[in-house]
């Protein structure tokens, strides 16, 4: 069996306590940033507006905050490897050394055993990186794996998606008929897998499996039948002896682009999810890119601990050509078993499982 | 597992197997790559608009197909991608950075070259495969990053592996292999020996 637990969010919006309360409340997490667009224009985001830690600072702190949910020591020990999930990394270090500069902070001052593993796969990066850890126990190469979701807002990745006209004016609606596109976010997410459950200071729940599958279609643009999706879906449930009947929650990528949220919703009534209570947590965090696999597992843990399904938010009326239970209000709701998704850019689409220890 | 085709590509030399197959007078990458797509003499127009770090990943990848008439036999999500570089698109990112910094008018098409991931996409295009990828950086080429991650993929989730190595910086360093299970070897183990002889046969 594989654990996932420790689960840690450090973000404008705060810890994973703040977060869930919040989204629960149907507090938004985003607010209007003036002038930050190319020409100025104003878009919204979930932005540190004072005390914004840098990016080394953000990713030691997170690990901090989930090492006081574990057992003491594990950071060093030989069996333990940090995985990071971040689509640009530090910019402020120079595009070369971007990525490989943070890795090479952690790997110093938290004294590892092991170099750390930088997963950059887009959006899907996060659930990748949960993904591959999980593989890494079940074949013994190590015992605890802690993974780190992280990226940061910079003008770059704002005049990026505005170049594509990917991003929304206003907050974003993930599943929505008036969604114009997405709310970037910033922050960081964590999690602890491990093939023990004495690791946890608190209960984790179960890995039950994960793949990934591309769409062979298109580089920046979502397949239009949600082939990679489906099949990373199937293949996940095939893995793990899942059915569709047999999960309680789907919390799903959701970025409010009229084309990803189309294409996941002909994904999941591919596979006859549609009735299945769903969610995008991105109305709230913003898309935190390779943050986010790591973010929103981190919350649907949570959940599951909490029972309680917690609303889309910007979802009002459906805004796809066909169903989905999107969760319009906090709910009490038994939840043992959650699919999680996510797509990204040059075709990845990834899913994990979880659940609740029996 | 066992390597069953490679290709090696160091400033201006690509060998194939070991095997000296194309020598270009031109040390830049970006002629390298357009002299090297010719010599294949494939038509692929999809090539063209690329970044560099696809075009050669691309191009290494189409050569290693072109040897390995097998490739065919796998299904079309047996094929598992699992490609790394010390500096992910940092050459894309420059170009997106002056698209908006000098020129004034960010640019859309080469921002969506500013994933190092972008190349498994094209890939997966390219051969129609629908199977699992990753892209990870590391500091420098490692034979063991490959050999002890190939067991993320195989053979739970995979029957063969594409691993690729593509470095732009300082020079053109690119590593292409195809490894597959046999009769010999254990399906997950890659052994980290082979891999680095086919990698340090041109350094």
């Amino acid at each position: 069996m594989i654990y996932i637990g420790s689960e840690t969010i450090l973000s404008p919006n705060g810890n994973v306590v703040d977060c869930f309360k919040k989204i629960a409340e149907k507090k938004s997490g985003v607010s209007k940033i003036p002038g930050n667009g190319f020409k100025g224009e104003s878009f919204y985001c979930s932005m540190y507006l004072e005390n914004r830690p840098d990016f080394n600072t953000l990713a030691a702190q997170t690990i901090e905050q989930l090492l006081q949910k574990s057992k003491a020591n594990l950071l060093t020990e030989e069996s333990t490897l940090l995985i990071i999930s971040t689509t640009k990394g530090d910019l402020s270090k120079g595009f070369e050394n971007a990525i490989i500069s943070p890795a090479k902070f952690l790997y110093e001052k938290l004294k590892l055993k092991h170099f750390p593993l930088i997963i950059s796969n887009a959006c899907a990066s996060g659930v990748m990186a949960i993904n591959a850890a999980a593989a890494f126990i079940e074949n013994k190469q190590y015992q605890n794996i802690i993974v780190l979701g992280i990226d940061m807002i910079t003008d770059f990745i704002v005049y990026g998606f505005q170049s594509l006209y990917a991003i929304s004016d206003e907050h974003c609606k993930p599943f929505d008929n008036d969604r114009k596109g997405i709310n970037l976010g910033e922050g960081a997410g964590a999690v602890l897998l491990s093939a023990s459950k004495d690791v946890f200071t608190s209960t984790p729940v179960c890995f039950l499996g994960g793949s990934s599958s591309n769409d062979a279609n298109h580089i920046s643009g979502p397949s239009r039948t949600g082939e990679g999706l489906f099949r990373s879906i199937n293949k996940t449930f095939n893995s793990a002896g899942i059915k569709t009947e047999d999960i309680d929650f789907i919390s799903a990528h959701g970025t409010a682009t009229v084309f990803n949220d189309e294409m996941e919703a002909i994904a999941f009534n591919r596979l006859n999810m549609q009735h299945i209570p769903v969610n995008s947590f991105k109305g709230f965090t913003g898309h935190t890119l390779g943050a986010a696999g790591v973010i929103e597992t981190a919350l649907c843990i949570t959940c599951m601990h909490e029972n309680k399904l917690l609303p889309s938010a910007g979802y009002y009326n459906k805004g796809t050509t066909v169903e989905l239970n999107l969760i319009k209000d906090a709910a009490s709701a038994t939840i043992n078993t959650v699919l999680k998704t996510a797509s990204g850019f040059g075709g990845c689409n990834a899913s994990l499982l979880l659940q609740k220890i029996k | 597992m066992k390597i069953t085709g490679c290709c090696r590509i160091h400033q201006n030399e690509v060998l194939v197997n070991g095997k000296k197959y194309f020598t270009s007078d031109k040390n830049q990458h970006e002629e390298l790559s357009m002299q090297l797509y010719r010599f294949l003499k494939t038509e692929y127009p999809k090539f063209y608009k690329m970044d560099l770090l696809s075009k050669m990943g691309w191009l290494a990848t189409e050569i290693v197909c072109q040897t390995i008439p097998t490739i065919s036999k796998f299904a079309d999500d047996e094929i598992a991608l699992l490609f790394a570089n010390s500096h992910s698109c940092s050459e894309s990112d420059e170009r997106f950075n002056h698209s908006f910094k000098v020129e004034n008018s960010p640019s859309p098409s080469q921002f969506v070259y500013t994933l190092p991931n972008i190349l498994l996409g094209e890939l997966a295009i390219r051969h129609k495969w629908y199977g699992e990828n990753l892209f990870t950086i590391l500091p420098e080429f490692s034979a063991e990053h490959f050999s002890s991650h190939a067991g993320i993929f195989i053979p739970q989730k995979a029957k063969a592996l594409f691993c690729g190595w593509i470095n732009l910086f300082p020079v053109t360093d690119v590593f292409v292999f195809f490894a597959e299970a046999n009769s010999e070897t254990s399906p997950g183990i890659l052994d980290s020996k082979e891999i680095e002889h086919w990698y340090k046969i041109i350094k």
